[in-house]
């Protein structure tokens, strides 16, 4: 079993405390600024457009798994819910596993009931298609296909079938936004959609569009806590430097990050 | 109630986790995760109460649209059917291998544990009886047992097994310790190759119902290639997609075009042979110092986020999203 080290601990609450501070601070009215995020804005444009042409919107979170990247996804299928119900259309979002059907649903239905319509709700909207990721893109395809999806909203974890999926919203004409922490499928996504948000844009979008105090709060915590990277990676840099010259022990860094307990709190020979 | 329930139930879960992680294996003799693994295991069966969904919602969906013959009843037809005949053909044949292969796979685990104990330093007497005692047991239930591959002869089969339960009744009488262990080797290790030998008997019958064909159709001759498809699918809409968006319009776009040449030509042989043979190492520095930062920095400030989102999960100081308030 892996355990941790008291460096980890620390680590933790440098990234950690300042997302809790802000968090706190906003709660108590500190207004927060967010720059404007394309992607984002052009949420609702994409929803009008498909709803002014009669076509239904399609919501596909890819391969991700139920995690904290799934729930920040679930805070902007509630918003598009919310937008497409008001507007009298459909919002079809494909499962690709069991657990994140019964999430989909459990949030689409909040949607509606937020916007007085829990009748108009059609359980049918959440399609369980398969757990092979290949057999999801392919189902993917065929949804997008036959109902004519006039916007696609390709938000969460996504595999080789990023392209696949983009490209059937791009045969059908499809107005399509994107949202991705995988680096390696944000250049599919780029040249297949109109909009991409890249990696923490995802997660900022739930705080975007709700304006939510805590969220705006986290937003600036984690800004902070980039910023405390940063500056261990220019410490880090500085050190190297200096040990490559001789100056001094590279061995010191190296025995604080990977100490146990024991070593660290118990022993005096480890310098600190 | 649930709103106090949920959040300390919640708050309860991810400070066991903390802790377990966070805190060093033995404290004062004391192991906080000592229970860990039975407890991931448990909340992977919490989840697998979720399978059933899947089925619930492929049924409804597509059953609605055959009832009312909606567009596209058609390929909703042929999805239940074949969900219908692959559910039908793969059950029997794990219960086909379950039922033919039970006694077996019972009687491998305990070969393995036999080989295993024998191997310590300090069995005495009492251990070795009680080897003995365990394996002429499985060796009695194999006899008498009616699961037999067929092709094999009834006969031989019984005798052969008769035949190492008297080994082993007469290596019970033997006083040294030490032949009695190496008889006792040598009883599990033909026993062993003969479970071997019956099984591929079995196999190969196996392989020649009609089952069986269908099984190999459905996962090596269709569900196979059918994904190969779609995977192939692929390169050709890389092309299409480069194709279709890359327009050398601003300086930015012809730099981009021009590591996007060097990478590719640095990754074939001919690049090598018809243009440089600095290409490979050309591409190597543009994929470790320009490329890789980036995805560096995007994997930061994607962790930190992620970090964040879960902490505020844990502590409940998110707004519910599934609240209609």
């Amino acid at each position: 079993m892996e355990h941790s080290t008291p460096a980890v601990l620390i680590l933790i609450i440098l990234f950690v405390g300042p997302v809790l501070w802000f968090v706190f601070k906003a709660r108590k009215g500190q207004v927060f600024f967010l720059r404007r995020v394309r992607g984002i804005d052009e949420i609702d444009s994409a929803i009008g457009r498909a709803v002014e042409e009669g076509r239904p919107v399609s919501f596909s979170t890819g391969v991700t798994d139920v995690s904290p990247l799934l729930y920040a996804c679930l805070g902007i299928l509630h918003y598009v819910t919310e937008k497409t119900s008001k507007l009298r259309s459909t919002v079809i979002v494909p499962a690709r596993d069991p657990e994140s059907l019964a999430l989909f649903d459990a949030t689409m239905q909040s949607a509606y009931q937020k916007m007085g319509r829990l009748a108009a709700y059609d359980p049918a909207q959440v399609r369980f298609l398969s757990s092979d990721q290949l057999a999801y893109a392919s189902g993917y395809q065929g949804i997008t296909h036959r109902e004519n999806t006039g916007a696609a909203f390709l938000f969460g974890s996504f595999a080789a079938e990023s392209l696949i999926l983009a490209e059937a919203g791009q045969q059908v004409g499809a107005m399509q936004i994107a949202g991705t922490t995988s680096s390696e499928q944000i250049p599919f996504f780029v040249t297949s959609c109109d909009y991409t948000l890249i990696g923490e844009e995802l997660y900022a979008a739930s705080a975007y569009l709700t304006k939510d105090p805590t969220q705006l709060g986290s937003m600036r915590g984690q800004d902070i806590a980039k910023l405390v990277i940063l500056v261990l990676i220019l410490l880090g840099v500085v050190l190297e430097s200096l040990s490559a010259y001789g100056v001094i022990e590279s061995q010191t860094l190296k025995m604080l990050m990977s100490s146990t307990w024991d070593s660290l709190f118990f022993s005096s020979e480890v310098p600190l | 109630m649930m709103r106090i329930l949920v959040p300390f139930l919640t708050f309860i879960g991810g400070l066991y986790f903390f802790l377990e992680f966070m805190l060093p294996e033995e404290i004062g003799g004391f192991t906080f995760g000592y229970y860990h693994q039975e407890l991931s295991i448990s909340l992977a069966l919490i989840s697998s109460m979720a399978v059933g969904l899947g089925v619930i919602n492929l049924s409804y969906v597509h059953g609605r649209i055959l009832i009312r013959r909606a567009k596209g009843s058609l390929v909703s037809f042929f999805l239940l059917g074949s969900f219908l005949v692959t559910f039908v053909v793969l059950s029997f044949q794990w219960y086909y291998n379950e039922v033919r292969q039970g006694s077996w796979n019972s009687t491998l685990a305990l070969i393995n544990y036999t080989k295993g104990e024998a191997l310590k330093p300090d069995l005495g007497d009492p251990e070795v009886r009680q080897l003995e005692t365990k394996l002429e047991k499985n060796l009695e239930l194999l006899q008498v047992s009616k699961e037999l591959p067929s092709g094999v002869d009834d006969s031989e089969y019984r005798s052969h097994i008769g035949e190492l339960r008297s080994r082993l009744s007469a290596n019970r009488l033997d006083a040294d310790l030490k032949i009695r262990l190496e008889n006792l080797n040598e009883v599990v290790n033909e026993l062993a190759v003969f479970r071997l030998l019956s099984l591929t008997q079995a196999k190969k019958d196996a392989e020649s119902t009609l089952l069986s064909f269908m099984e190999r159709l459905i996962v090596h001759g269709l569900f196979f290639p059918l994904g190969l498809s779609m995977f192939s699918l692929l390169a050709f809409y890389i092309a299409y997609a480069a194709y279709r968006s890359f327009r050398v319009r601003s300086l930015e776009a012809a730099i981009m075009m021009i590591a996007a040449l060097v990478v590719m030509l640095g990754q074939v042989p001919q690049g090598v042979l018809y243009i440089s043979s600095d290409l490979p190492m050309l591409r190597l520095w543009l994929m470790e110092y320009l490329s890789t930062p980036a995805f560096r920095a995007i994997y930061f400030s994607s962790a930190i986020a992620g970090l964040s989102l879960a902490v505020r999960m844990w502590l409940s100081l998110d707004k519910n999203p599934f609240s209609s308030k």
